[in-house]
């Protein structure tokens, strides 16, 4: 179940930006980046409040902190050179503190789970679970369908667990602590 | 789309606010609340079923990991244990729970485990000659059985041979599952309706015995006066998650199975106090790490049953292996690198193995209460334990070259990847920081644990809630102690157990 949230016009230029840099080489030829963010933004919709500001609170600083990095000559991290962008994105990842670290592969990894979720990339992978689940779905129903609907039935069938005799002999000896 | 079950409501048939009556109310539909709905109901009582999560039957689910993670998964998947290192965590919020996004592995509580609840936590009947029986019960409602041999992939194959190489041991898994065809995607809700969750076993059980079950539906606090729990109050969630109508459900008893997060979390907001002063303490987490092998040939993980064997030669040292494949986005998530690294490893998608390995912990964490009454985890993993993680990860490491990987990527950050056996003895050349390693979790037990001793226990030998009259628990909570396999029939077994104590000491029914 998701809030319903949205990044500012910013925060999703930072985000398509990172997709960059963050996503296997193909991103900018596949066009996915406004797709990616939108996904971000749904699994974000759904996070604990408090994730929901760390991950976006990152995001901004992520952008700006660049600004005082002196080889970016006070730009921010979209307006970065490719390579530029590329070199900020890896000193963020190996950063001497954790915090940053963890941060950066909080970002990452929603980014690179929205990547992968694209058809064309699972296609790409040989990954189509679609067409197998349905192959062995039928396969069942069909071999195995006697079996799978008498366990339907003992699901519901009564098999009363204290059975009344024992309810009405209800002693007094089990003590409430 | 199958109908609607009977008694089974959602959001959609809320038109203002309510107040209902019952006997008992269950706050929660997974492996412990769906099973205490259903024994008691058919015993007789009014019970009502409380659930948080909205009802996704089986014709819902899709191999998609976005959409799983925000329509079944507890905050959309996204929680997090405060520590070092940070532990992720999941937690099914749906009609059945974590039964309906877990594996399937149903094994008994190992016999150590039983007597030593027995011995040192003062549990009368929980001998295994004394839970056989309810063992048994679960098993034939959730069909737990060995998985049919054809439906075994190559990744299970592999990680067997490898086993086999090492002469170590390894057994055929034990799954709730009814010819279960290996599709592999039962973390986003089994497909084929093979899995036997509570979603299709024990839920179904309890509506047919005249339980009714509200989906949709946050219970916010319990009603308390004087000491004796009278019933809930709580909101109904909105298809965007905010709160709309409120409902008040009044009850003789009140059983939490809201898990061992929001057991706790619930019982603090609402007041409670345990005289043992150790609500949300004894947090345990079978912490997790998985390694990613590739093989020269095609593993293709995802055509066969999820994780069909289990390597428990290590299982005195609290290690279990098992191969756990994952849909390559969330493989992507989870590995320590992007770009083109990434790119290359996820580009052999169909020739990694990836396999995973459970720690039964030695610390225990806790649960306190977090800004708007949320659950805050603490745990702090031991130095003792991040070396028995190493030490786990460099025997699944040797038991994957023995089958034949020529690359394994591990779960430590700035460690490089293993390309030899030789390779195993570079993790111990230097300590890994626990920051640095990627841990996850998804057993979450011990915050309300039942035992003998009123200063150590929250719940009594039978999961009632000292100190309160008509409170009980019964969901992983429970447990004593972590009991290093997978959890789901214990919680079941002591489930049944325990609504047998509450049948015969009459709670919830109206000579009470
Ligand atoms: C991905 C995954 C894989 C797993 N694999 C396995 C496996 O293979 N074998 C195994 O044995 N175990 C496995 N587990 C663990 C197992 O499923 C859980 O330990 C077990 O289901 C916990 O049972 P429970 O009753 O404590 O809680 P749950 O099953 O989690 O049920 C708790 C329910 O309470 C609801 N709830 C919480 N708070 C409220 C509230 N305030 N109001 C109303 N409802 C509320 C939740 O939405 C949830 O549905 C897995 C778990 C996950 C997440
Ligand atoms: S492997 Fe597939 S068919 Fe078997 S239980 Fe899991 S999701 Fe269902």
């Amino acid at each position: 179940m998701s809030q319903s949230f949205h990044f500012s016009s910013g925060q999703r230029r930072t985000l398509r930006a990172m997709t960059h840099v963050a996503c296997p080489p193909d991103v900018a030829a596949l066009g996915c980046e406004e797709r990616i963010a939108s996904e971000v933004e749904l699994a974000l919709g759904s996070f604990p409040p408090i994730m929901r500001f760390g991950v976006v609170a990152s995001l901004v600083i992520f952008e700006w902190f660049a600004v005082v990095v002196p080889a970016s000559f006070g730009r921010r991290f979209s307006a970065l050179p490719r390579a530029g962008q590329d070199r900020y994105f890896a000193a963020c990842w190996h950063h001497r503190w954790v915090l940053v670290r963890q941060a950066m592969k909080g970002i990452k990894g929603l980014i690179a789970m929205a990547y992968y979720e694209l058809p064309e990339v699972k296609e790409r992978l040989g990954y189509r679970p679609e067409p197998w689940i349905a192959q062995v779905k039928a396969m069942r129903l069909e071999k195995f369908g006697d079996e799978i609907r008498k366990h339907a039935q003992l699901v519901t069938a009564p098999d009363v667990l204290v059975p009344a005799t024992s309810l009405s002999r209800r002693s007094n000896d089990v003590t409430a602590s | 789309m199958s109908p609607h079950p009977e008694r089974l409501f959602t959001r959609a048939d809320w038109t203002g606010d309510r107040t209902l009556d019952c006997d008992v109310v269950v706050i929660g539909s997974g492996a412990g609340g769906a099973v205490t709905a259903a024994e008691l109901a058919e015993s007789g009582l009014d019970v009502i079923l409380l659930e948080e999560g909205g009802y996704n039957p089986t014709e819902t689910f899709k191999p998609e990991a976005l959409r799983a993670a925000r329509t079944l998964y507890r905050d959309g998947g996204g929680t997090v244990s405060i520590g070092n290192p940070a532990i992720a965590y999941q937690e099914g919020c749906t009609v059945g729970g974590s039964t309906a996004i877990n594996g399937g592995m149903s094994w008994r509580t190992p016999e150590r485990i039983l007597e030593r609840w027995y011995r040192e936590d003062g549990l009368d009947d929980i001998l295994p000659r004394d839970m056989d029986a309810r063992f048994q019960r679960v098993e034939k409602r959730i069909s737990a059985r060995h998985q049919d041999p054809s439906t075994i992939g190559r990744d299970n194959q592999l990680l067997k041979a490898g086993a086999d190489k090492k002469g170590w041991e390894v057994i055929d898994n034990i799954r709730n599952q009814v010819h279960c065809v290996g599709s592999n995607t039962c973390a986003f809700g089994c497909p084929t309706g093979a899995k036997q969750s509570t979603l299709v076993t024990y839920v179904p059980r309890a509506l047919a015995f005249g339980a009714r079950l509200y989906a949709d539906c946050r219970v916010d606090k319990l009603i308390v006066e004087r000491g004796h729990v009278r019933g809930v109050t709580g909101r109904v969630k909105r298809d965007d998650g905010g709160p709309s109508h409120r409902f008040t459900v009044r009850a003789r008893a009140v059983v939490s199975s809201a898990g061992a997060m929001h057991t706790p979390a619930l019982l603090l907001r609402s007041g409670i106090r345990s005289p043992s002063g150790r609500l949300g303490h004894n947090l345990s987490m079978h912490p997790n790490v998985k390694v990613i092998a590739q093989f020269d040939d095609p593993v293709e993980g995802w055509k066969g049953v999820h994780q069909a064997y289990q390597v428990r030669e290590f299982q005195d040292e609290g290690f279990l292996f098992a191969a756990v494949n994952l849909p390559p986005s969330v493989l992507a998530m989870g590995t320590p690198m992007y770009g083109a690294a990434m790119a290359d490893l996820l580009e052999n998608y169909n020739n990694v193995l990836t396999a995973g390995m459970l720690l039964e912990d030695s610390v225990v964490g806790r649960v306190r209460l977090g800004p708007g009454g949320q659950p805050l985890p603490f745990y702090q993993m031991s130095d003792f334990d991040a070396l028995r993680l190493v030490r786990g990860t460099a025997l699944l490491c040797d038991l994957l070259f023995a089958a034949g990987a020529r690359r394994i990527v591990l779960p430590f950050e700035g460690v490089a990847d293993l390309y030899s056996p030789d390779d195993v003895r570079r993790l111990f050349a230097r300590p890994i920081p626990k920051s640095a390693m990627e841990v996850v979790t998804v057993h979450l037990m011990g915050t309300a644990a039942m035992g003998g001793d009123p200063q150590r226990h929250v719940c009594d030998p039978y999961g009632k809630v000292r100190g309160y009259e008509g409170l009980w628990v019964a969901d992983a909570s429970l447990f004593p102690s972590p009991i290093g396999v997978n959890p789901m029939e214990t919680i079941m077994a002591l489930a049944t157990r325990n609504a047998e104590r509450m049948l015969e000491t009459g709670a919830g029914s109206k000579q009470q």
